[in-house]
Formats: C-alpha cells, structure tokens, sequence
C-alpha cells in the first residue's frame, strides 16, 4: 500500500526526516510514536503531499511522489493519492461555513461531482455510523471536540479511501473526549481499513495498531510489533521515552 | 430652507446619481479587488508584481487625479469618454484597490488548516480556494468592505469636477443660480451622512446574517 523509500524532508537547513525507508501492506494499522520534534507529523504530512519532500519517493498504491521530478509531475501523483487517502487533523479543520452533513458532503460534491441526493445519502449514513446522526443540521461550532473529530472522519471516509491517515486525532481533545473518537478508530481498523496514525495516545497504540514506528530525531529508530515495543524496546531512546510516558 | 425644498427633486435626482455611481463602482470594485487579492497571493512572481504595483500607485495617489487623468487626461492618446463613464472607470480602479487589500487580509485570516483539510479531500487548489477560503474570507472582509464603500459614497463627490452632476455638483449648480450657500450644502451633508448611515445599517445586518455558525 505505501512504500517509502530513502524520504527526506528538509525546513531550510534543519534536516527533519534522514533518510526514511519503510513499507506498510494494506489492512495493516501503524502507530506513529515518538518524542514531540521527532518528525512523526511531517511524515505523515508527506505521505499525503502536504509537504513538499526533498528528496527520496513516496509510493501510495502505485503513484509515486518523486522528489526528483518536476513540481507539476508530483502535484499530479500528490493529487491521485489524496483521492484515494483520508486524513483527521489534529485541530479538526472542519469548514466553519457549512453544517455537519455539508462536511461530509463537500468533496463528494467537488471531487467527485455527485449529484446531491446521492451525497446526502453516503454522508448521513457515514454521520449515523460515527454516532451523529442527530446532528446532521448543526454548525461545526455547536458540537464538542469529539464530535467534530467524529465528523472530521465522517469526512475523510466519504471519499472511501483506501489509505487513512491520522495526526494526532485526540491531542486537542478534553480528556473524557478521547474515548469516543478512539472508539471510531477502533471499529475502523476492525473493517480493515489501512491507517496510519500519529498518537501520544500509548494504551490505544498498544491496544488496536498491529505495529508501531518509534521516531526520534527524524528517523525511525525502532519498528516493532506493539507488545514487542512497549514490553521490550530494544533501544535506549526508546524506553527513555516510555519512561517518560509512563511517568504520569 | 424653502429653497432646498422647492429644488429637492433636484437634489434628489443628484443623489440617486451619487448611489449609482457607487454602486456601479462598488460592484466593479469588487470584482478588480477580488482578482487583485487572489493574484497577489496565488499568483506568480509577474502576476504579483503588477497586482503590487497598481494597488501601491492607486493608494499612493489622489483619487481626484485619478479621476482627471481618465477623463482628460486620456484624450491626449483619444481615449474619449463621457462623464459618467470615466466617474465609473476610474472610481471601480480605484476602489478595487482598496478592496482587494481588504480581501487579502481576510483571505490570509483564514486558518492555513481550512486549505489542508480541503486539499487533503481530493480538491484541487482551485476548488479550495473558490469552496472553501473565499466564502470564509468574505465574512471576514465584510467590516472593513463596509468602511471602503461608506469612503466611496462620500467619495464620489469629487467626480463633480468631470461635470457628473451627482449630489455635490447638484448643490454647487443650485448655489450658483440663486447666490446662497449654507441651506444646499448643508442639505447635502445631511443626505450623504442619511445614506451612509443607511448603508452602515445595511451592512451589520448581512455581517449578523453571515455570522450564523
């Protein structure tokens, strides 16, 4: 599904991604772990062309972004990919201007030219299986943080894409939030969807991902199975780290 | 007093003139200043440049000698064009301007995240901007629009010196046949601060109407 060979991604002269090679098959969940500044974000944000990479390709169901081609010829791999990928934000970005079922709506309006009821329909019954169904009418500023994250995945599964990819989902939420958008996620990666996710959130990384990616100083220093990692890190920077966030 | 009412369809017919011109404008305006704002914030290093340069020399300049330059100033090269015309030509130019900084603002206030999040959906830059940003930032350049159009109302006044016989030039036509000033142009004064008021009014409605969610 993804193939990521030798990415790097410079902001000016601070390297923030050395060198990452990695693959990830279909229907697997990966938990991005790390310290804050270890690049987990940014490379997420590369998988989806959000950032320009400096060098290395990044392939996602066979369209490759190639750091040596020319602009127009990644902004048209990047474009393919998107189509085909989902992404949750951090701070949820949902478009102030429309109503939730609109959200949803949206790209399937734009991106893919359908007519209206047929929108309507795919997005209210998206909005009834993340738990909304009763809030189809309402403005993104009425709901809670965790059901704006919920919409936030209403919105990217409208485009039923093959790849998911989550930055920091639950870190803007109130804690009794979490709950409730980590359980989506859950019956998400139950239905096999292929994700990747950036988390601080280490019981659920445990719990749902079926391998996790340590980073720490823009590379990927350990690659584990979850068990393996949070029982047995084989590095020291890992369990400085998980010992860090254990601590509280 | 009795001479302000007995020339008040006149005055009347001057302040429709004064509305028109500033609505014409206005509309114009904001067409130029929308394209304007887009192409120096999208556009390429040419685009950017020129859209830079004329909102730099249209502030930078009277909007009286904008108004001359279109209207006499053209015909040295004969460009020739009636009065209205070159009220409307050169008060669109320069409103557009102002417009166009204010549209760049709030096109700029718009959280980077909105474009992400519409990017990340599959839509090109393109559909972002037109779906997304823009109907975001008109809610935001909606006060300090309001602003440029009440400047443009009072503003029109200066186009009676191309013999547009709008509210200003109106008075001055009605002082000169009958040898008194105060009556007419205080008359004036209290229909543009009536229609500015109007207009301000009109405007905090649409702002309350945008401002749902």
């Amino acid at each position: 599904m993804i193939d990521i060979n030798q990415l790097q991604k410079n902001f000016g002269a601070n390297e923030v991604l050395k060198n990452i090679s990695i693959s990830i098959p279909a229907h697997q969940v990966v938990a991005v772990v790390g310290p804050s500044g270890s690049g987990k974000s940014t490379f997420l944000r590369c998988i989806n062309g959000l950032e320009t990479i400096t060098g290395g390709t990044i392939t996602v169901n066979s369209h490759v972004i190639n750091a040596q081609s020319p602009r127009k010829v990644q902004l048209k791999e990047i474009h393919s990919i998107r189509q085909e990928t989902g992404m949750v934000f951090q701070q949820f970005n949902l478009y102030p201007h429309k109503t939730v079922v609109e959200n949803v709506m949206e790209a399937l309006l734009v991106v893919k030219k359908m007519n209206k009821e047929d929108a309507y329909k795919i997005s209210s019954d998206l909005l009834a299986k993340v738990g909304l169904a009763e809030k189809e009418k309402s403005f993104p500023s009425q709901l809670s943080g965790g059901q704006q994250q919920r919409v936030a995945i209403a919105r990217a599964l409208a485009m039923e894409p093959k790849l998911m990819l989550f930055d920091e989902p639950t870190s803007a939420l109130d804690p009794e939030l979490v709950g409730e958008v980590l359980k989506v996620m859950k019956d998400l990666a139950e239905d096999g969807m292929t994700m990747v996710i950036v988390t601080h959130e280490m019981k659920f990384a445990k719990e749902v991902a079926d391998r996790i990616l340590f980073m720490a100083d823009g590379v990927i220093v350990e690659d584990a199975k979850p068990t393996a990692f949070f029982e047995n890190p084989q590095t020291e920077r890992a369990r400085k780290f998980l010992r860090q966030v254990s601590e509280f | 007093m009795d001479l302000v009412i007995e020339n008040l369809s006149f005055l009347l017919k001057g302040a429709y003139y004064t509305l028109l011109i500033t609505v014409v404008s206005m509309f114009f305006g904001l067409i130029i200043g929308l394209f304007t704002a887009i192409a120096r914030i999208k556009g390429n290093r040419v685009l950017r440049m020129i859209a830079k340069a004329y909102v730099s020399i249209i502030r930078g300049t009277p909007p009286l000698v904008q108004i001359v330059i279109v209207y006499y100033g053209l015909v040295d090269y004969g460009i020739e064009f009636g009065p209205l015309t070159a009220a409307y030509i050169a008060l669109s130019i320069n409103i557009g301007a102002y417009v166009s900084e204010a549209f760049r603002g709030a096109i700029q206030s718009v959280p980077r995240g909105q474009t992400e999040a519409a990017l990340a959906t599959g839509m090109t830059e393109r559909q972002a901007m037109s779906r997304i940003i823009i109907p975001q930032a008109i809610r935001y350049a909606i006060p300090p629009l309001g602003n440029t159009f009440v400047g443009m109302l009072k503003e029109t006044s200066l186009v009676s010196v191309i013999a547009v016989t709008e509210l200003m030039r109106s008075a001055q036509l009605l002082v000169s046949q009958y040898y008194v000033y105060m009556p007419f142009y205080l008359a004036i004064a209290v229909m543009y601060w009536l229609m500015s008021t109007f207009f301000t009014f009109i405007l905090h409605k649409i702002e309350k109407r945008l401002s749902v969610y």
